[in-house]
């Protein structure tokens, strides 16, 4: 396939330096116009494949979509507390002694300790992944399946140690 | 006489040659024989442009895996001869170098001429590549992925004028290396269907194909246009919308990296890197 496209691109060229002996300069922008490639399919009523249903789940894929949860829930954790702490009308030392005095069940506690924990450490480890890769480390596959494996078992570790150590 | 024996001589040992051939022939048939079946179900997704408003459906095919060669394509091709003739797909080099086959197997991207039947008697799922049209049974229209590669201008560009076929480009050996891992790709599409992003986002992300040769000619020592490649790609979806999601480099099936391209071309265009200054440049005499 390559080499039919390359060889007509490479033949457009050609014919393009015969006449002008110089390639056409680059277009301004990479985005292509893609609407009539769009009405087309929508009027011949072709069906789009299935995707996300049949693909089988990868780690790359599955820590890919946690990392974006944990941080969209994260991002909810630290933005209720701020508006509850602007909303409560007592200072905080004050509002963690109520929460005390309610003396809720160990059995909400536990599991929402180690919720937030792990969602915490986990966005926390694969961060300092997602910053390797900015600078263009650890992207073989043997690599990233192994941090992505380290990544996992160190935010269950630390988890497991904020919710009954701390 | 002399010619007359040797052309008798020649006759003899050419029975012999086919006796033998047809005996080895007759063993291998009868070989063939004696394997018990071993039966391998194939559900194959199938859709019909031509009926009127027809549902994409799955049919099952069974195929006796002793009597049909070890790759997924050979049992399509089996199944297309001796089954459904009506069954489509692409097909071309049986051998991973032209990127026909690309389909979905087994729940992930992959050719289906190298991807070997697993002889497991679970059923093996076949769909078209994922989030694409599809033209028919197994066949996507692959048109917006070729205009994509097309935007990236995937020729060498030279700021001065240039009589093509005349003179050679020259370039170092380490330079050269730098397009190793790149210009092997097939164009099958394994990698930018395999992507998330390329799924939600096919008409403004160029998906990680085209970006890995997009990174190809902009790291070409002897491409004088590098300046003005990046320049293109800075928008915020052209290159920015990959995650780092990393399926494109798991189901590559030449076993390329696109997402570490991607890596490198964001480097690039965000001045972390520089492109170096060529070994060798310029044209032979």
């Amino acid at each position: 396939m390559n080499a039919i496209l390359r060889g007509g691109v490479y033949g457009r060229c050609l014919t393009r330096s015969l006449l002008s002996s110089q390639c056409v300069p680059l277009r301004a922008s990479s985005s292509i116009p893609s609407e009539a490639f769009f009405e087309k399919q929508k009027a011949l009523k072709r069906p789009l494949s299935p995707h996300l249903s049949i693909y089988k789940p990868q780690l790359t894929t599955v820590l890919s979509i946690s990392h974006r949860i944990s941080g969209i829930g994260l991002t909810a954790v630290v933005y209720g507390m701020a508006i509850g702490a602007l909303a409560s009308k007592g200072q905080f030392p004050e509002c963690i002694a109520a929460i005390q005095a309610a003396h809720v069940s160990q059995a909400i506690i536990i599991p929402t300790k180690f919720l937030t924990s792990s969602a915490f450490f986990f966005h926390f480890y694969n961060g300092i992944r997602h910053l390797c890769w900015d600078m263009g480390l650890g992207f073989t596959i043997k690599e990233l399946y192994l941090t992505g494996k380290i990544v996992v078992v160190l935010s269950a570790v630390s988890a497991a140690y904020a919710t009954f150590m701390l | 006489m002399a010619l007359m024996l040797r052309s008798i001589q020649l006759g003899a040992s050419q029975t012999r040659n086919v006796t033998t051939g047809a005996v080895t022939r007759a063993a291998a048939a009868a070989a063939v024989q004696e394997k018990p079946e071993l039966k391998k179900t194939f559900t194959v997704y199938r859709f019909d442009p031509e009926k009127k408003g027809d549902k994409p459906r799955m049919q099952t095919y069974t195929v006796d895996l002793n009597q049909c060669g070890p790759m997924v394509l050979d049992a399509l091709i089996k199944i297309k001869n001796e089954i459904d003739p009506t069954l489509t797909f692409r097909r071309s080099c049986r051998e991973g170098i032209c990127g026909s086959c690309a389909m979905n197997i087994g729940g992930t991207n992959t050719l289906a001429c190298i991807c070997k039947i697993d002889k497991d008697p679970a059923d093996l799922k076949i769909y078209p590549l994922p989030h694409m049209y599809v033209v028919k049974d197994l066949v996507p229209d692959m048109s917006l992925f070729y205009a994509q590669y097309r935007s990236i201008e995937p020729w060498l560009q030279k700021k001065t004028q240039v009589d093509y076929g005349e003179k050679q480009n020259l370039q170092s050996v380490k330079d050269r290396s730098k397009l190793d891992g790149l210009y092997e790709c097939i164009l099958c599409a394994c990698c930018s269907t395999s992507c998330p992003s390329y799924w939600w986002n096919p008409d403004k992300y160029l998906g990680p194909a085209v970006l890995m040769q997009a990174y190809r000619w902009v790291i070409d020592s002897r491409d004088e246009n590098t300046a003005e490649r990046l320049k293109r790609l800075q928008d915020p979806f052209s290159v920015y919308r990959c995650h780092t999601i990393m399926n494109c480099t798991k189901t590559c099936p030449k076993g390329l990296n696109p997402g570490r391209s991607i890596a490198e071309l964001k480097k690039l265009m965000s001045g972390i890197a520089k492109k170096g200054t060529p070994e060798l440049s310029g044209t032979t005499a």
